[in-house]
């Protein structure tokens, strides 16, 4: 990762009447970044990619890509930018390496059919090859989609909600090819309302609720500022141990049968077992919980997102 | 360039697998001119009716009318003769007249020539568009051979002359013809370019398209070469048909081409511009047909518009497929450049004029 920006967003709103859908949001990314623009559904996510892709028009801000004013002149930088758009629709009647053959034209790339077999290949549609996209399943049509977003070999891609729809064996596959195209040094903007998602790939999170920022930073440094404290949990007290914990101020929960001991600043697991045994307290066993983005984002916008939905 | 073509093979592709739009495009018109050629070509055995003109009236003129009278070649129509006075004036318009297939007059001195083994020339007239000609000349010259071989004649004198008469005759799908290619453009262009960019936004294809680097004229463009392809095949097949098939007998002019490539341009933007406005395809399927079908109709495609009142000349003058139409029956059957070159500035102007319109009103963006 440098630290060349390719995408520079300065005070960007999006009104329609009364909707906010984008209400002032600003950030960078940097050259070969995968940046997660993470929130629950309306947040606003689509609207800021596609004002970038030039889709849409601001109601004010500026969006600057490769140093070229998008709202004055994509089309200068289009032949370097792949879109998955998050309503995606294959061309109905072409076969998937038919689709891909047009794009390359129209991406001025020479392709042999060994490239569109590969290409094919690392979208797992090889097999499919030979039907016409409307027959293709949801999952397959959003594969397609990334292929075609992939054809001219962009320098950026912006994939609005990349996994949705795919099964979880495929979901890790896109994940090992996005991390493989960042590691080749392009530069990749997805939106998701994935946790796991957002945790596991980007490198940079933008955490987005109601057209605003809420927080903005690396999935470890979300965790680490708003994840809260790690925790433990003790299995198979009896209702004599339960009592002493309580009594030895352990900062505590129940959960169902278990008991949660949150680990302070400082402390360690070592010092908790320690603390454990020194009172007597009778316990099968342990485990040690971290947290995670799910538990940053809870703590930021006060709920989780269940299939898409902000949920409290 | 490289664009344009693989859009326009990209395009192609998913034209061709489309069943309905090519069959719609070429099926349609092909169908308008078979019917049309079934309900106006003249039926394949006609009666024929023959007029007869005795200018000698001797006996071997009369046995000459006799043995014609009497001659019966196999012919499954009805074969008829009637004489007629000595005094009447046989010219041209006569056939047409009366409804005639053929005349055949003898000339006077017929009996003299022979009787001095002369020779001598009976004249037969025939209608140049009537299918009966054959028939005719088969009778004429089976009852010389008989007339010949009688014991009063034995020997050849008797030749015959034969007057082509063009007696105008319509040829209802002649005019039909340039008409049914008019239409078959409006159709093409108009109706199915409409749903089609209206099929475009509810895909969010051009948004896809939007995003890469085809430029918005480079599409439009692609979908004129396009469908000046198709129209191509579309015109050659109803040629085809209807030339081989009903015998029309039109021709195709250089003006005709230039015809048929602006009208092509000009219902093209026609039809991308109600696409972009509608964006939805039954909108756009509404819009379309709300201006085909009246202009369908009221162009002069289907009845001459001179026999319309004259309120529906006014409107037909607002149409464009009835220059589009005019144009064509005037280079392709009348042979009128002039009139064809009125109409095709006209056609040109207004191809202009929309296409401008039409790369201008075509917005691949949402608000
Ligand atoms: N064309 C439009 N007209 C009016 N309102 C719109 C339009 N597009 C988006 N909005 C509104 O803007 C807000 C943000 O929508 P947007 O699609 O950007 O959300 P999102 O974060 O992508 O949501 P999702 O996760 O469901 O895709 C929503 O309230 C939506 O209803
Ligand atoms: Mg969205």
């Amino acid at each position: 990762m440098s630290n060349e920006s390719i995408i520079t967003v300065t005070e960007l709103k999006k009104h329609y009447g009364d909707i906010k859908a984008v209400d002032g949001v600003s950030f960078d990314v940097k050259r070969g970044q995968i940046f997660s623009c993470l929130g629950p559904n309306g947040a606003g996510k689509t609207t800021t990619v596609e004002m970038m892709e030039g889709l849409r028009t601001p109601t004010s801000g500026k969006i600057e890509i490769f140093g070229v004013d998008v709202t004055q002149d994509y089309a200068s930088i289009r032949h370097r930018v792949g879109v998955l758009p998050q309503d995606f629709i294959p061309f109905e009647r072409l076969k998937a390496p038919e689709a891909i053959a047009y794009f390359a034209g129209l991406y001025g790339k020479e392709m042999t059919k060994d490239d569109v077999n590969k290409l094919l290949e690392t979208v797992e549609l090889v097999h499919r090859k030979d039907v016409i996209a409307k027959k293709l399943s949801g999952g397959e049509k959003r594969k397609l989609g990334i292929a075609l977003a992939l054809v001219g070999e962009p320098d950026l891609l912006f994939l609005d909600e990349p996994t949705t729809g795919l099964d979880a064996q495929a979901r890790r596959n896109l994940w090992g090819l996005l991390e493989n195209l960042r590691d080749e040094g392009r530069t990749i903007l997805l939106t998701t309302h994935y946790l796991d998602e957002a945790e596991k790939l980007s490198d940079e999170v933008f955490v987005m609720h109601k057209g605003k920022e809420i927080a903005r930073a690396s999935p470890q440094k979300l965790i680490e500022q708003y994840g809260g404290k790690r925790s433990m949990i003790i299995h198979g007290c009896d209702a004599e141990s339960i009592q002493k914990l309580e009594a030895s101020g352990f900062s505590m929960e129940r959960v169902q049968k278990d008991v949660k001991l949150f680990i302070g600043e400082g402390e360690s697991v070592r010092d908790i077992v320690r603390r454990l045994d020194s009172s007597d307290i009778l316990y099968t066993d342990f485990t040690t919980n971290e947290p995670t983005l799910e538990d940053a984002f809870i703590n930021l916008v006060g709920g989780t997102i269940v299939s898409g939905e902000l949920s409290k | 360039m490289s664009r344009i073509t693989a859009d326009l093979k990209a395009f192609a592709i998913q034209y061709l697998r489309n069943p309905f739009g090519a069959a719609f495009s070429i099926g349609f018109p092909l169908l308008l001119v078979i019917c049309f050629g079934a309900m106006f070509s003249p039926s394949a055995t006609p009666d024929v009716h023959l007029l007869i003109q005795d200018l000698d009236g001797t006996p071997m003129s009369e046995q000459f009318i006799d043995t014609l009278n009497q001659t019966t070649i196999s012919y499954s129509g009805t074969f008829e003769t009637y004489m007629t006075e000595p005094t009447y004036d046989m010219n041209e318009s006569v056939l047409q007249e009366h409804e005639l297939s053929g005349a055949i007059v003898i000339p006077a001195g017929f009996e003299a020539q022979i009787s001095g083994n002369q020779s001598v020339d009976i004249i037969v007239f025939l209608d140049e568009s009537s299918s009966t000609d054959g028939v005719i000349l088969e009778n004429v010259d089976t009852a010389i051979v008989t007339f010949e071989a009688s014991s009063s004649v034995s020997g050849q004198y008797v030749s015959i002359t034969i007057t082509e008469i063009d007696n105008g005759e319509f040829n209802f799908l002649n005019f039909f013809l340039p008409g049914i290619i008019a239409l078959t453009i409006m159709l093409n262009c108009l109706m199915i370019l409409a749903s089609l960019m209206a099929d475009y936004w509810s895909h969010g294809y051009f948004k896809i398209l939007k995003t890469t680097p085809l430029k918005k004229w480079e599409w439009v463009l692609s979908k004129l070469i396009w469908y000046l392809v198709v129209m191509a095949v579309a015109i050659l097949l109803l040629f085809v048909v209807g030339v081989g098939l009903f015998g029309a007998n039109v021709t195709i002019t250089p003006i005709a081409i230039a015809l048929i490539v602006a009208g092509t341009l000009l219902f093209s933007s026609i039809g991308m511009i109600i696409g972009a406005l509608a964006k939805h395809t039954d909108t756009a399927a509404g819009i379309s047909q709300a201006i085909g079908q009246p202009m369908m109709f009221l162009s002069g495609i289907f009845w001459q518009l001179e026999e319309f009142p004259p309120i529906m000349q006014t409107i037909s003058k607002f149409f464009p497929l009835t220059y589009l139409g005019a144009g064509l029956r005037a280079t392709m059957l009348e042979g009128n450049d002039i009139l064809a070159l009125e109409n095709l500035a006209v056609v040109v102007v207004l191809a202009v004029v929309f296409f401008i319109l039409a790369v201008k009103l075509i917005k691949w963006k949402e608000k």
